[in-house]
């Protein structure tokens, strides 16, 4: 992430838009487990970033606080409503509306990604935003710890937990 | 449990899976546009605030000056500015016969 230009907040925060716009989208669409609410509060994370950019420390990384502000504004917005169950086929209709593949692979390849989905989604939301923050978006488990505000010794464990998930859930699509 | 699925496996296939979320065009523009709607009301509450502060500074520097006025200009200014106009009339008569008397 390019360093922060002080004299032009409005650019600083298109930039960081251009450059992780889409990260902080998936992000939030990992803990929220909805696809549209994951997108207002994208927006909502690049507002609030504008309006606290006074309150940024340059001793930590921008990319970190940029996250800490989209995991906290997601946290706060499973605490105001109950989680909504997407249904799968509209996920997966949503995800992959091109035709690249044939009808068969297509299928297969929604069946692994329906397997996955389904896995992520019943993991708790602590979880969800350690895989989100280190699978998903590349971070250390030094910086999902900053990021969370939680220990690490505890971002470990839950990193830990989540791996185990995941591993029954690529293994069982191996298997098929 | 199946250990050969590394962490780079998982990470592999929750990128791909995730690979078409993406921010739209529409929620980068009203982010664009609520950014430079909340930048110019702070450049007016800026504007704002240093008009009340030079008009405060002014208050102030007005004060200082009465304040370090000598004590002296103060009474008689006061009395020019208080007292009846036959009083006045009475204090410049007394003036003008000191200045003769001089």
């Amino acid at each position: 992430m390019s360093a922060m230009n002080e004299n032009e907040p409005q650019q600083t925060i298109r930039l960081w838009m251009s450059e992780h716009g889409d990260m902080v989208r998936r992000t939030i669409y990992v803990i929220t487990q909805d696809l549209e609410t994951s997108e207002d509060l994208a927006q909502e994370t690049f507002v609030k970033a504008f309006r606290k950019l006074h309150q940024f420390n340059a001793r930590s990384r921008p990319q970190t606080w940029l996250y800490r502000i989209a995991v906290n504004t997601a946290r706060n917005h499973l605490r105001r409503v109950r989680p909504k169950n997407v249904p799968l086929d509209a996920v997966a209709h949503t995800l992959h509306s091109d035709d690249r593949w044939c009808a068969v692979q297509r299928l297969e390849r929604e069946h692994d990604a329906a397997e996955i989905r389904r896995t992520v989604a019943t993991l708790p939301s602590e979880l969800r935003t350690v895989v989100a923050l280190y699978y998903v978006d590349g971070f250390g488990v030094s910086e999902v710890a900053e990021i969370t505000g939680v220990p690490l010794g505890t971002v470990k464990s839950r990193l830990s937990r989540a791996r185990d998930h995941l591993r029954v859930s690529l293994s069982r699509i191996t298997r098929n | 449990m199946n250990s050969t699925h590394t962490d780079d496996d998982i990470a592999r296939v929750l990128q791909e899976e995730l690979a078409n979320v993406t921010l739209s065009d529409r929620s980068r523009r009203l982010v664009c546009e609520q950014t430079a709607r909340a930048w110019r009301s702070e450049q007016r509450l800026l504007r704002g605030l240093g008009i009340a502060a030079v008009a405060a500074g002014a208050v102030i520097v007005l004060n200082l000056a009465v304040l370090f006025t000598p004590a002296a200009t103060r009474t008689q200014r006061h009395h020019l500015v208080t007292e009846s106009p036959a009083a006045l009339l009475q204090h410049r008569m007394e003036q003008t016969g000191s200045r003769r008397s001089m």
